[in-house]
């Protein structure tokens, strides 16, 4: 009696383990733009760039205009594991453009669906949302090594 | 004033963090404002730093916008205090037109922060770096505003490389202003001086940064040159300060990989500053000239890890090396040379408010002012203290 128990226990605990190790598995940082960015393939080392300001525009000429969520697990996935850097010099980076005087802000949100409505809705926009969320409004550019 | 502008900044502040976007009909705004707490045991250092001191503050606001999708503008209104210099006086820090043609070249108008090594156009801004003071050894207080804007014309640009990386550029041209209060009138005023005029003119220079293909990995090149002119009377006799191609010639490197950060400089400053007394004024039909030679070369390297979210520290060592301009053996030798360590801990509490706490061993006095009196000098070995707290949004 008291072994059926322990295994119960187990069984449990197994079980919890499998649907949190799926639900990471199934959770996945996608890259997404504006529809009328003319871009299906995107390397890391050029999401760094355009984060970090040094990739200004798209290959048609016209502005890059980043997208950033304010914190959260899709945020620390995007700058940790895609554009290989921490939140703080991300936050540092962007701070320091605002106090220079050498540009704006991107736009920031708290909600993964509200960056996805406005991607949907501003031409050059690129942003980073979890593959969970809807996001047949704007386009999924592949990520490539 | 310097209430009124801390008030200033803090409503702003607090208007804006429940929003988090400081918008107003798309204008940015974005604010700062900082307060510290320097002591020193030997020498006054930027400050009266002996007996402690809370003169050592800094607050800004700006406003920008974006007109057109490549075009933006904006300003931003400053003001510091730094015991006897700045004395919180407003002062336009930035107001530009900026106008993005393409990525290798952009144009910006008006009075923008100098791009120059790695950190000059940021020494203003606190929150932006490890340690509540930067490497004095290049980042010198004393030197800050004939050197941190321009007013004039900024090419700038980025180029792919592809492989080797990207190669980023400014080509710039101007004028800077010397202020009567600023910190340049504390080396040359004296006690009975009286600012007449002084101006930075012919400012030119460039900055190369690459960014290299080992990623993290940046090098800059830094060209600085200007005329320099400066006037003032002392009980009525006019001395005329002029300090022409001033030069002043940086490379840097830099590293920058998850958490941790490693920099190093070296700057090196070389030229004649001619300097004219007019006894003339006061009835002694007397001019004297006298050239001094400028020969500086300084140096550091700087390391930081940040350990998590709200903390990171940091370690310098900043060597400054000046031949003085008075060749006095009154003098001991240490006055020709400053080598600091600093030892820095800063704690984010939150996104808008930062603490930091600052430890300097420094050996010699070459940037301590040239006011000491020989009966001033105690010593080669002193040690500084410095608290900063800052908020921003």
């Amino acid at each position: 009696m008291k072994n059926i128990k322990y295994v119960i226990l187990l069984v449990i605990y197994m079980s919890a383990l499998i649907i949190i190790t799926h639900t990471t598995a199934n959770s996945e940082v996608i890259i997404i733009v504006n529809k009328n960015v003319g871009l299906d393939t995107v390397t890391p080392s050029t999401i760094s760039n355009i984060y970090f300001g040094n990739m200004t525009k798209w290959p048609d000429g016209q502005s890059i205009h980043v997208v950033m969520l304010k914190k959260g697990k899709t945020h620390e996935a995007f700058v940790n594991k895609i554009i290989q850097s921490t939140p703080s010099k991300l936050k540092s980076y962007w701070k320091k453009v605002v106090f220079t005087g050498v540009g704006t802000r991107p736009k920031i949100f708290k909600k993964e669906n509200d960056l996805v409505n406005y991607i949907s809705e501003t031409n050059g926009t690129i942003g980073y949302i979890d593959n969970s969320i809807s996001h047949d409004t704007v386009k999924v550019v592949q990520i490539i090594q | 004033m310097s209430q009124k502008v801390i008030i200033f900044v803090a409503l702003l502040f607090l208007l804006n963090i429940p929003a988090y976007s400081n918008e107003l009909s798309g204008i940015e705004i974005h604010g700062f404002a900082s307060t510290g707490y320097i002591v020193s045991d030997k020498y006054d250092y930027m400050a009266d730093s002996k007996d402690g001191t809370c003169e050592f503050n800094e607050a800004g606001i700006n406003f920008s916008a974006s007109v057109a999708d490549d075009i933006q503008v904006g300003m931003q209104l400053y003001s510091y205090d730094l015991g006897d210099v700045g004395n919180n006086t407003i002062k336009l820090d930035w107001a530009l037109i900026d106008y993005s043609w393409k990525e290798s070249l952009g144009i910006r108008i008006g009075k923008f922060k100098t791009p120059l090594a790695l950190y000059t156009d940021i020494l203003d801004y606190d929150l932006l770096y490890t340690s509540a003071i930067l490497p004095q050894g290049i980042y010198n207080q004393y030197y800050r505003e004939t050197i941190k804007s321009v007013q004039g014309i900024n090419l700038y640009g980025k180029i792919n490389l592809g492989i080797p990386g990207i190669i980023g550029y400014h080509l710039y041209y101007g004028a800077a202003n010397i202020d009567k209060d600023g910190s340049v009138s504390k080396i040359f005023l004296g006690e009975n001086g009286e600012f007449l005029y002084g101006e930075v003119e012919n400012l030119t220079g460039t900055r190369i940064k690459w960014n290299t293909f080992i990623k993290g990995l940046s090098f800059v090149a830094s060209y600085f040159q200007s005329d320099f002119t400066y006037e003032i009377s002392t009980l009525g006799v006019k001395t005329t300060i002029e300090y022409p191609k001033a030069a002043i010639k940086i490379v840097s490197a830099e590293y920058s990989l998850g958490n941790f950060n490693a920099a190093f400089e070296y700057q090196i400053s070389v030229g004649n500053i001619l300097i004219e007394i007019d006894k003339t004024p006061i009835g002694i039909p007397e001019i004297t000239n006298k050239v001094d030679e400028v020969d500086v070369d300084a140096y550091y390297g700087q390391l930081s890890y940040r350990f998590c979210k709200w903390f990171e520290t940091g370690a310098y060592y900043s060597v400054n090396n000046a031949d003085r301009m008075d060749n006095s053996t009154i003098k001991p030798d240490y006055a020709d040379w400053q080598k600091d360590m600093a030892l820095c801990a800063r704690f984010d509490i939150n996104d808008f408010w930062l603490m930091k706490f600052e430890i300097h061993h420094i050996n010699g006095v070459s940037q301590v002012l040239d006011t000491l009196k020989p009966e001033d000098y105690k010593g080669k070995n002193w040690t500084a203290f410095a608290f900063k707290t800052t908020f921003n949004f």
